[in-house]
């Protein structure tokens, strides 16, 4: 690690002299109602990255391709529009944190999401952040988090968006978005749909993609009641309902099925007074799954989960520099499955967080949280997080935390294997990140280091039942960069570009090898060029090649993939937008895990009107 | 003729590689033998002596290991090496074999491959009218294969008859249990009536009749069975049985000491009861009445035992590891030494000896 760190050093030593002395850039952003106001607030050496508008639009609505094309999260996934589980910053499928509103709904059983039962049409604005976020958000912020808000506004608008898609495979992306409000009243409504035959032939003549269609609809009701200035109520309320045929690697195989259900439920009210904000909030979530091993039968397995929780947050400007916070939650979960019993838990917890800025230049945050559960024995987990800006060029960001991943219902109560006396996953990490702006260029360079220990794992004991335990310890470093450019080339021609790339090493520590299923590089990019009506825009991808063994006796080959898109505005406020789009242009054979091919050249339409 | 040019490429390309690599030549195929005159019986075929090791693998595909006779070199992916273009299909369960043919059964791909034993060559496949297959025999033309169909219930267990001849499911017969192995004897097939523990019967099945013609009753946790001259040897977690089957009467019965709760793995090699519990070995004779007062030895070096079995004097193991890693096939001497070691595909789980 001392290498990494010298070159750390002189890597910004480098970076800092030659960069000095040019002129920066501000980001204005839209003042909206945000439930999770954490995320701007306590994000103090972290990097959050807000995928646009343009971007979610230029992507089919599935979490996956969003992130997989605008962010260095990795996605192993299984066949396009299967089981999704991602590596963010080198960590596992169930270190990385979804966060709905504020809320973290990583699922009970197995602790993930799967990206691809998340439809990016339901939500207004989907952030990312890298790195540990366990203070804030709880279990399974450890490479990082995403974050899929509803945003309302109290200023009187009536605005409709509505975007149809067609393409290749027979694949349809309607999303339907209508925001109004009007006197203390506030309505955003979101309704999408996705849905696919999926029944693309592989590369190769290698046959074609069978038993693999999908849909899933989603609706999003978020209202608000403003009483006063300084009172308001909210209510988000989402209904997700997806079936997916699972594909087949041979025609011979059994045809499966898989039907996921969630429900989100979530009130708040908000009100303040003197120097005091208290948020008051209780929600709902609920998540449902059914397997049906042989769609010719009626037999399925499931798995139901509801979780209670309640959530007093109550912050405290002590002067204009200092914000002080504290959050205390309720979690009570009950749950069930085919192999689990019913069984319930509740998990109390307790943070507090502190933000000083101490001058314009500098501010740092800390925050401590600790939970009660007679669950598990539950660490005392920490953040640090400080900026320095140097200029208006260079920023320098550091972050350190410790966080965890809870063990979940499958770990500790499948039938006759669940170990109850399984300890959460820690995660020690920190981060120094440089931020460097000149003119319209931004550079974003991050070196993070984490250790994680407790890792649960799956394994089978002497007597050959399966069992979990707290087995391993992995040691994880790499760096995560971005680039943003912007140049206005004329009065009507614009061009931008945006890359990511990240470098990650995350090794096992018995063996000294890499985690199946992580690259060690990732590179993604955006460009695209504004010529007067017409956008022509290009999307690519590089992913490394991924071991598929721990003995790393068989991989997966790296691959490259482009994007080829072309809009055009009908109108002059550019409102109406009809464009073509041809995803992988060059036919790339690729597969993300061993024998699920991915599909070739497909192509899509989509009209796009806001009103 | 055109495939049997690209497979003799295949052989060529491997014997090469593998001679490049290994100390030892004398399992590289001749070339020669992958002539283009049929009629002619080559000398030496590559697999006609040795032993094949099936690899369960993953839901993508599993893989057979060939084990040179002398245990001298391992080939691993022999079907992928004479059969470039052809798959296996995922989670391979077991092999059966019929005169120079075996049938390597895939269970989440309903599928059994046919090929010729001593050069694995793909002859044929059975590709629909399974599901779920486990293992099976063959026995006066037809195969016997226990289908598991859903894994969740017994109830829609069933045996499919397969005409060897056309490749085809010409019957299958619901058992009312959980179904696993399946062996022959005088005319009859014996069927396990248990699957991961779950069940207490063995079945009798008729090939005359197509039907159950007996069931025996055995103690619960059932997992494994052997036939040895009339006599039927039932394995459970707790107790070891003898049925005669000429009376089916109940002829021994052997519980285990309290502590002894997970035995598995029965095999009868030379008279002698072999069988594990946990990572140890025990054996004792085929009449024996009580159990041994001690273990043979234990499988230190095993992290993960998934295949057992005793071949003359060597006592044979497949590690699985961690499941995702190759595994290791080690060959030990009745006194517990470690003879042999080799790295094989993903999940090693059961050994063929073709001799």
């Amino acid at each position: 690690m001392n290498k990494q760190l010298l070159f750390l050093l002189v890597a910004l030593g480098l970076f800092g002299s030659k960069l000095y002395s040019q002129s920066g850039k501000i980001t204005v952003l839209d003042t909206v109602m945000l439930s999770d106001e954490k995320l701007e607030k306590f994000s103090t050496g972290q990097h959050v990255t807000q995928l646009s508008d343009s971007l979610l639009t230029f992507n089919n609505p599935l979490l996956t391709e969003v992130l997989n094309f605008n962010t260095p999260i990795y996605f192993k996934e299984n066949g396009l529009g299967m089981v999704s589980s991602p590596s963010f910053r080198g960590t596992s499928a169930s270190q990385t944190a979804v966060i709905w509103n504020g809320i973290n709904i990583n699922s009970q059983f197995n602790g993930q999401i799967d990206f691809n039962t998340v439809n990016s049409g339901a939500y207004d604005q989907i952030s990312v952040r890298g790195g540990g976020g366990s203070v804030v958000y709880g279990t399974g912020a450890i490479g990082g988090s995403i974050h899929l808000n509803n945003t309302l506004s109290f200023k009187k608008q009536q605005d409709h968006h509505l975007l149809l898609r067609y393409g290749s495979f027979n694949t349809l992306d309607a999303r339907y978005n209508f925001k109004t409000a009007q006197n203390n009243w506030s309505l955003n409504l979101a309704i999408s749909r996705n849905s696919s035959d999926n029944d693309y032939d592989y590369p190769n003549d290698l046959g074609k993609n069978l038993n693999g269609a999908f849909y899933n609809n989603s609706a999003n009701v978020t209202l608000g009641y403003r009483f006063n200035a300084k009172n308001t109520l909210k209510l988000i309320s989402e209904l997700y309902d997806g079936e997916r045929h699972f594909s087949l690697i041979r025609a011979s195989e059994n045809r499966t099925k898989y039907i996921d259900r969630s429900y989100r439920n979530l009130v708040e009210w908000n009100s303040e007074f003197s120097n005091f904000t208290q948020i008051t909030r209780f929600a709902f979530i609920q998540e449902e799954y059914q397997y049906y091993g042989n769609i010719e039968s009626d037999n399925f397995t499931l798995g139901n989960a509801h979780s209670y929780i309640g959530k007093y947050d109550l912050a405290y400007k002590a002067s204009k520099d200092i914000l002080l916070n504290a959050v205390i939650q309720n979690t009570y979960t009950e749950g069930e499955g085919s192999s689990i019993a019913e069984n319930d838990r509740n998990i109390f917890s307790a943070a507090i967080l502190i933000k000083h800025a101490l001058n314009d230049k500098f501010q740092y945050e800390m925050g401590l949280r600790k939970e009660a559960t007679d669950n598990y024995d539950s660490p005392l987990l920490y953040s640090f997080g400080a900026n320095y800006e140097f200029s208006d060029l260079y920023t320098l960001k550091f972050n350190a935390s410790r966080n965890f991943r809870v063990p979940t219902y499958n770990d500790l109560y499948w039938a006759s294997s669940g170990n109850p006396d399984l300890n959460p996953e820690t995660s020690d990490q920190t981060e120094i990140g440089s931020i460097f702006n000149i003119a319209n260029f931004e550079l974003g360079l991050t070196f993070f280091y984490n250790q994680v220990e407790d890792m649960i794992r799956w394994l089978p004991g002497a007597d050959g039942v399966w069992r979990p335990g707290n087995e391993d310890k992995v040691e994880i470093y790499g760096i995560e960069s971005y680039i943003n450019w912007q140049k206005k080339l004329t009065e009507d021609q614009i061009l931008s570009a945006n890359f990511n790339y990240a470098y990650n090493v995350s090794e096992n520590d018995k063996t000294n090898r890499q985690l199946i299923y992580v690259p060690f590089h990732k590179l993604n990019g955006n460009i695209t060029y504004q010529i007067n009506r017409f956008t022509p825009s290009l999307q690519f991808l590089y992913t490394g090649k991924v071991f598929t063994r721990t003995d790393h006796s068989d991989e997966l080959s790296s691959y490259f993939l482009t994007n080829l898109g072309l809009s055009y505005a009908m109108d002059k406020q550019r409102n109406w937008q009809l464009g073509v789009k041809v995803n992988n242009l060059f036919n790339t054979e690729y597969q993300n895990v061993e024998n699920r091919w991915m599909p070739g050249v497909n192509f899509n339409i989509y009209l796009n009107f806001k009103f | 003729m055109k495939m049997n040019k690209f497979l003799a490429l295949g052989v060529v390309a491997t014997s090469l590689f593998f001679g490049s690599c290994s100390s030892d030549d004398d399992f590289i195929v001749d070339s020669s033998n992958d002539n283009e005159e049929p009629t002619e019986e080559p000398e030496n075929q590559p697999y006609e002596d040795g032993v094949f090791v099936l690899n369960e693998g993953n839901m993508a595909a599993g893989s057979v290991s060939f084990l040179n006779e002398d245990l001298s070199a391992v080939e691993n992916s022999i079907f992928k090496t004479v059969n470039p273009d052809l798959e296996l299909g995922g989670y391979l369960q077991s092999i059966f074999f019929d005169g120079d043919l075996a049938y390597i059964i895939s269970n989440a791909s309903n599928i059994i491959t046919v090929v010729d034993r001593e050069t694995f060559e793909y002859k044929g496949v059975v590709d629909s009218g399974l599901n779920v297959p486990y293992y099976g025999v063959a026995y006066n033309g037809k195969a016997y294969v226990s289908n598991l169909a859903d894994f969740n219930t017994g109830e829609d267990d069933f045996i499919a008859v397969i005409d060897l001849e056309t490749l085809e499911v010409e019957k299958t017969i619901v058992a009312g249990t959980y179904l696993d192995d399946v062996d022959e004897e005088d005319g009859l097939i014996y069927v396990q009536g248990s699957s991961f523990g779950n069940g207490n019967s063995i079945h009798v099945f008729d090939p005359a009749t197509n039907s159950i013609s007996y069931t025996f009753t055995t103690n619960a946790g059932l997992n494994s069975f052997e036939i040895e001259d009339d006599h039927l040897y039932v394995l459970s977690k707790t107790q070891l049985q003898v049925f005669d089957l000429n009376t089916n009467e109940e002829i021994n019965t052997i519980n285990f000491p309290e502590e002894i709760t997970s035995a598995k793995n029965l095999v009868i090699e030379d008279n002698m009861i072999y069988f594990t519990v946990e990572s140890a070995v025990y054996t004792m004779a085929e009449n024996a009445t009580e159990f041994p007062d001690a273990s043979l030895f234990s499988l230190d070096e095993v992290t993960t035992l998934y295949a057992f079995d005793v071949e003359g004097d060597m006592i044979w193991t497949g590690d699985a590891k961690d499941y995702v890693s190759g595994g290791a096939v080690r060959v030990y001497s009745l006194s517990g030494d470690v003879m042999h070691e080799f790295i094989v595909g993903l999940i090693p789980n059961s050994f063929y000896f073709n001799d």
